[in-house]
């Protein structure tokens, strides 16, 4: 959207469009009694709930209760060994491919290509999702979080926290209806940590958010949750 | 129809661009490929040198040597993104039929890269007389399709093993010994060895076909969890 031949931004970069359209979607997910296992080993087990837009699941549990585990199934990564999930946007099923594009994910297991710069990784994942080529929207996103003068360095010589921050970046840069979290505090400082929660409220206009973490003190108070491995 | 295989083949086209880019600063694969293939042409050439075999011998030579050099590369495009943990974040942004026809184009290019540069040199160093240069790179062109699609796909599968490299050699030699075996035959018409260039270059066209048929159909399994 342009206004006098120039972009229109809003704080954080997001696309005026899109948040009037995430406002008024109506997004839901369902699991019912998922299950996995890795060989004789239960991870997940009969795990159900049923999730609305502008609600934040939180998913506590010990180490290897399943946080993750329940995270990559509801993204679609790992098959559940029983039960079904269901994710609905605006009363339409999402099956598999189309829930690629309604999803974002932060995870300590995903990486980004170290090759290529923030701004690239940012333009790969947009061109794959079949975006238009915005180069100063992909540049305000990495702005929002942070990275806006390492925009154009290849993201293998990013700390470990600049990296954590292109996840977020690369996770919600098309203002998905479900954003997972996985330890997304993990690695940065308190710049980073508002950039989460800021991120995390703008979901909440419209989306789901499911944030796994062993720290509960992180999480905002209004919540629901999911207790694993008790 | 046309407007999934056209979105497919975009987001494929990503896939190999995404490839390339990351190759073109790294250097990694088209460096240890090249390598491969020059070291083993230098102890062809000194080994055996230009008088010292027949065109049959020299089109078997140079398939030995384009097989093991596609076999020493072609297996990366998959194991680097399991090791560098970038699989997960590819499979959120496209499934493994996309997945699989970029990293097979991507393939095809630096086969064909480093064979622009190895051929021409075995041409010089070992001096097969080629009678049908038209029938030679229609040979190579057929083989490499079917090389880089039994690559490709065992690359996947062999991707989250311990033992790769023995596997993928393992998995593939016996699958393309077929392949192996039409490609010499086509070498050896295209050097004036026999007459006929047409069964050959036939049943290599036949063995892509049910080569890409069944990475195809396999894929998706073998990419998901």
């Amino acid at each position: 959207m342009r206004e006098n031949g120039a972009p229109v931004r809003l704080f954080g970069g997001l696309h005026p469009g899109l948040l009037y359209c995430r406002a008024m979607a109506a997004v839901r997910l369902e699991a019912r009694e998922l299950a996995r296992t890795y060989g004789r080993r239960t991870v997940l087990k009969g795990v159900s709930f049923s999730a609305q837009a502008g609600q934040l699941w939180a998913v506590l549990g010990p180490n290897g209760s399943g946080k993750s585990t329940l995270l990559k199934v509801l993204a679609g990564l790992l098959r559940p060994s029983k039960g079904a999930t269901e994710l609905e946007v605006d009363g339409r099923r999402m099956p598999g491919p189309e829930r690629r594009v309604a999803l974002g994910l932060v995870s300590p297991e995903i990486s980004t290509y170290e090759e290529l710069t923030g701004l690239e990784n940012l333009d790969f994942a947009a061109r794959m999702r079949g975006e238009p080529r915005e180069p100063e929207r992909l540049q305000a996103a990495l702005e929002a979080v942070g990275l806006g003068r390492a925009a154009h360095v290849p993201s293998g010589s990013y700390s470990s926290g600049m990296k954590q921050r292109l996840k977020l970046a690369l996770a919600v840069q098309h203002r998905p209806a479900l954003l997972l979290l996985d330890e997304p505090m993990a690695l940065l400082d308190e710049e980073g940590r508002a950039c989460v929660r800021q991120m995390v409220e703008r979901q909440l206009v419209g989306g789901i958010v499911m944030w796994a973490t062993n720290d509960p003190s992180e999480l905002p108070r209004e919540r629901h949750e999911i207790h694993l491995g008790a | 129809m046309g407007r999934v295989s056209r979105g497919l083949l975009s987001r494929a086209l990503e896939v190999a661009r995404k490839d390339w880019r990351s190759e073109r600063r790294a250097q990694s694969g088209l460096a240890s490929i090249g390598l491969f293939a020059l070291v083993t042409l230098a102890v062809l050439s000194f080994s055996v040198g230009p008088f010292g075999a027949g065109a049959d011998l020299q089109a078997a030579l140079l398939w030995v040597l384009l097989l093991f050099t596609g076999l020493s590369g072609l297996a990366r495009v998959y194991i680097r993104e399991v090791d560098s943990h970038t699989a997960a974040h590819l499979k959120l942004l496209a499934g493994p039929l996309e997945v699989l026809v970029g990293k097979s184009l991507f393939n095809l290019w630096l086969l064909v890269l480093v064979e622009l540069f190895v051929v021409p040199l075995y041409l010089v160093l070992m001096a097969p007389r080629v009678r049908d240069f038209r029938v030679l790179l229609a040979t190579l062109a057929l083989a490499d399709v079917g090389l880089v699609a039994v690559s490709t796909l065992l690359a996947a599968v062999v991707a989250q093993a311990r033992t790769r490299g023995a596997l993928f050699s393992g998995l593939a030699i016996p699958i393309l010994i077929p392949l192996l075996l039409a490609a010499i035959g086509g070498t050896k018409a295209a050097l004036g060895v026999t007459p006929d260039a047409r069964t050959h270059l036939v049943m290599l066209a036949s063995l892509d076909a049910v080569l890409l048929g069944v990475s195809v159909f396999l894929i998706e399994p073998v990419w998901n969890e």
